[in-house]
């Protein structure tokens, strides 16, 4: 394989691991709830931002890390609390509406402590080398997303398909009222949920910044709306579809760049939302799913 | 009031009529008061606040009482705005600015008013196109789907640099936008919108927005509904982005941006969903609050500031007030005054 | 076991539940039977806490346990006994059996009785134990009603609301239901069961209820209701 194809696959893989961990959290937002999270996105920035006060304060990156993880999942439990908890049995439209009131709210929280200035967000040098694999080789920093998102696919597989909680978490996606009849406190695995989908964005905030060196208080918008397309390729609220919608959808945005002349590089995001005016046209229910209950 | 409105109105359709007309004379009459005591700058927000009126009057017509969950209104404002731009701008400058203009676009330079109106014919146009596939989707698909609209209308404005100049926009455009013009617009939306609001066709958009099976049986084309008030509203949105650029006669990629949808909505939703006059108000009183918040913001460094402060008290409306401060009516005075019987 | 006095209940502005009083004896199978809309699937859902009446009291008494369920939380009534297997089954389409059974445990926490109880419904109902690793959707409709009311039993009931068990199953199925209703009782396990298939349930009642237009219309021992001409007429089918 020669290094080009190599490095563009490296890359599309290292980007759709960053769109799976925000499209997984975000479909399982939306599979137990019914929201289109909009604030999702906004977890990423503050993920990034956490992150880089973090190593600004000298603290270790597996420590950063951890933080990382805390920070995404207390905001994500309190954004669940203080604001959709008391819209919960409203009328879609008004969930939606308020998701996106608190992502324009965070957003401009964001603007105001921060500024609109984007700032630097450096791993160390040892990340940013090569690591030769054979014939060709690969930027650290992709080969770290990647595994770290591995790691992390695994063990929400293990939470989510080996636990009680998880159980629970899938059954109250199913029927909320079922679940409750059988003594399941809903609000808490909805609770649970934002948690583990939260602090799994934030995480993708970390490597986000990582990869492309910069950061700034609207970098959530994209992948937010991305991980709605990811989400859509695979059918929305399944975690296994979201993952493989994400990297779908990585792979497919590289190769669109990478491939084809460098005139239509730029093209890149008509690209992706066309494909998702198109897939939702021909298979609403997401390329991967058979069959798909109705709860609107 | 025993009678519903439309009803009234046929009652005196005459006298509705005129004072409908007596209405807009005696605003017009104030707005020229205005217009000859006012700074140059109170005179400029004078022009904004009625075209966000025009903007949320006509998002109401696509999402209040059609139902449709729309964020798209910033990407044909885009469309609008750079339209009439390019139709407008002065034949010296495009051969500097935009070198790479087609012969027909680049000897010819337009007045407002077709310039606007061609404007809004390519919104009907792309509307038309768009909507066949986005229009068939429901709740919140639609909204993620006219969002990424918006995303796609900006990233083709920012790479079509032939046309539009890239990302760094175009910037000079002739300040053709008097007061009147945007008094005009947001007069004919208004009218436009309260005309079809009590019409078969509102009749026909508010059953398409409570049950479409049941409109479906009904004998309504519940997706030819859709289309006209997506159209409709497309339509208005595409002058009144027009009509802004040659306001502050500067356009990017960026002007009209989500946080504008955003925006749009708030007045929708604050307004109460489907009530003409609570969008007026609302977008009005919007305007002159983010306006007077701005030299404080300005001063405190704190910008972004008048955003929180609007998108926690849509939260606030969302959990006391979910039906918007005027529900969907419109408020009785209100109807009242125009049907004619507030004088008998 | 279950004492309700003066419940009103609304839906919306609709008034579902009008002053309904009844009572639920430990030990014994009760019985609430009705049309359709008369308010006795409200009345269920009110008791396991889904629906907070507007006035009125629902208690259950367990031994030294008191619970007011008008006001303690779903999970709350589910472990302190009173378990409800909703109308339709209701079973989670997409977890496997075992998970759907797991769930019917979710409240409990002693593992080894836990395991003991699924043992336990393996042998009521073997079927559930070879179709253990499927996905509950794909049971069939009896199946699936064999699996709702093993997984209320894992919830370890004291009192055990059915809400039409034998609603669109085939004869055979519902009399196994049946069975296995009367063998509960049997057990010691309370029961409140709301019908439509007035004429069986009546049979193995120890007490009913008749519902109508969210009213408690009339009440007797099973039996009494049988030989009701009223009850005959409009439940029974009897032509006379």
């Amino acid at each position: 394989m020669s290094q080009y194809v190599f490095q563009q696959l490296v890359n599309g893989l290292a980007l759709g691991s960053l769109y799976a961990l925000v499209a997984i959290g975000f479909s399982m937002i939306y599979g137990i709830v019914r929201l289109i999270n909009f604030a999702h996105g906004d977890l990423v920035m503050i993920g990034a931002f956490s992150a880089l006060a973090m190593v600004a304060l000298g603290v270790p990156w597996p420590l950063t890390l951890l933080f990382v993880v805390v920070v995404g999942a207390v905001a994500g439990m309190t954004i669940e609390t203080v604001v959709f908890r008391t819209m919960r049995g409203a009328p879609q439209a008004t969930g939606f509406i308020a998701t996106l009131a608190v992502s324009i709210a965070i957003q401009n929280s964001a603007l105001m402590i921060l500024t609109g200035q984007p700032r630097n967000f450096l791993f160390p040098a040892a990340m940013r080398q090569r690591i030769p694999i054979g014939t060709v080789s690969a930027s650290l920093t992709d080969i770290v997303i990647i595994g770290l998102t591995i790691v992390l696919i695994a063990v929400l597989f293990l939470i989510v398909y080996r636990t009680r909680l998880g159980t629970a978490m899938r059954a109250t996606a199913e029927n909320l009222t079922a679940a409750r009849l059988m003594g399941v406190a809903v609000n808490r695995t909805i609770l649970a949920a934002f948690a583990i989908g939260s602090a799994l964005a934030a995480v993708a905030g970390l490597l986000w910044g990582g990869k492309f060196g910069q950061i700034d208080p609207l970098l959530g918008f994209v992948p937010g709306l991305k991980a709605f397309v990811a989400c859509v390729i695979g059918g929305v609220g399944s975690i296994g579809g979201a993952m493989l919608g994400g990297y779908i959808l990585g792979l497919a945005e590289v190769l669109f760049v990478g491939l084809l002349p460098p005139v239509f590089a730029g093209y890149r995001d008509t690209f992706v939302f066309s494909l998702l005016i198109l897939i939702l046209l021909i298979k609403p229910s997401g390329l991967f799913v058979r069959h798909v209950e109705d709860r609107a | 009031m025993s009678k519903t409105a439309p009803e009234a109105e046929k009652a005196s359709p005459l006298s509705g009529f005129s004072v409908a007309v007596a209405t807009v004379a005696v605003v017009a009459f104030a707005v020229w008061l205005a217009q000859i005591s006012l700074s140059a700058y109170l005179g400029t927000l004078l022009a904004l606040l009625f075209i966000n009126v025009a903007l949320a009057v006509s998002l109401n017509l696509t999402n209040g009482l059609s139902g449709l969950f729309s964020l798209g209104h910033p990407a044909f404002m885009t469309i609008g705005g750079y339209s009439a731009a390019i139709l407008t701008y002065p034949e010296r400058r495009k051969s500097v600015m935009l070198p790479d203009l087609p012969e027909f676009l680049a000897t010819n330079e337009v007045a407002l008013f077709p310039a606007v109106l061609a404007a809004g014919l390519i919104a009907i146009v792309v509307a038309i196109v768009v909507g066949f596939p986005v229009l068939r989707l429901r709740g919140h698909y639609l909204a993620v789907a006219t969002l990424g609209l918006i995303v796609i209308v900006q990233n083709l404005a920012t790479n079509w640099s032939g046309i539009t100049r890239g990302g760094s926009g175009l910037s000079g455009i002739p300040r053709l936008t008097t007061i009147w013009w945007a008094f005009g617009l947001m007069v004919l939306v208004i009218a436009v919108t309260w005309r079809v609001k009590f019409s078969s066709l509102g009749r026909a958009m508010m059953a398409t927005r409570e049950n479409p099976l049941a409109a479906e049986c009904a004998g309504v084309s519940t997706f030819r509904v859709r289309m006209v008030a997506f159209v409709l509203g497309a339509f208005f949105a595409a002058i009144a982005g027009a009509l802004l650029v040659h306001l502050i006669s500067v356009i990017t990629p960026k002007t009209y941006s989500v946080l504008l949808a955003f925006n749009l909505v708030v007045m929708v939703v604050i307004g109460g969903t489907g009530s003409i006059s609570g969008a007026v108000i609302i977008a009005a009183g919007l305007t002159v609050l983010s306006e007077t918040l701005r030299p404080m913001e300005e001063s405190l460094g704190l910008y972004g500031m008048s955003q929180v402060i609007v998108a926690l008290s849509l939260i606030l409306i969302l959990f006391f007030r979910p039906q918007g401060l005027f529900g969907s009516g419109e408020p009785i005075f209100i109807r009242r005054f125009f049907s004619g019987r507030f004088l008998g | 076991m279950l004492e309700i006095r003066g419940l009103n209940v609304f839906r919306g502005a609709t008034h579902v539940l009008k002053d309904v009083s009844f009572d639920v004896r430990t030990g014994e199978i009760a019985a609430l039977i009705g049309a359709n809309g008369a308010g006795k699937s409200t009345t269920l859902q009110t008791l396991s806490g889904l629906l907070r009446p507007r006035s009125g009291i629902a208690v259950m008494r367990e031994g030294e346990a008191v619970v007011d369920l008008t006001r303690a939380a779903p999970e709350k009534i589910v472990r302190a006994g009173l378990v409800h297997c909703p109308e339709g089954r209701q079973i989670f389409q997409s977890l496997t059996v075992a998970e759907n059974l797991a769930m019917g445990a979710y409240a409990r926490i002693d593992r080894a009785s836990i395991t003991a109880s699924i043992d336990e419904v393996h042998e009521l109902f073997p079927i559930l134990k070879e179709r253990a690793l499927f996905a509950g959707g794909t049971l069939s409709g009896g199946e699936q009603m064999m699996l709702a009311i093993a997984r209320a039993l894992l919830a370890a009931p004291k009192l055990l609301l059915l809400d039409e068990p034998s609603l669109g199953l085939a004869p055979k199925f519902v009399e196994m239901i049946f069975e296995v209703i009367v063998a509960l009782k049997a057990r010691g396990v309370t029961l409140l069961l709301v019908e439509q298939n007035a004429a069986m349930a009546l049979e193995i009642a120890d007490r009913a209820y008749v519902m109508e237009n969210g009213r408690i219309a009339l009440a007797g021992t099973g039996q009494e209701l049988i030989e009701n001409d009223r009850v005959r007429r409009a439940y029974l089918g009897v032509v006379e």
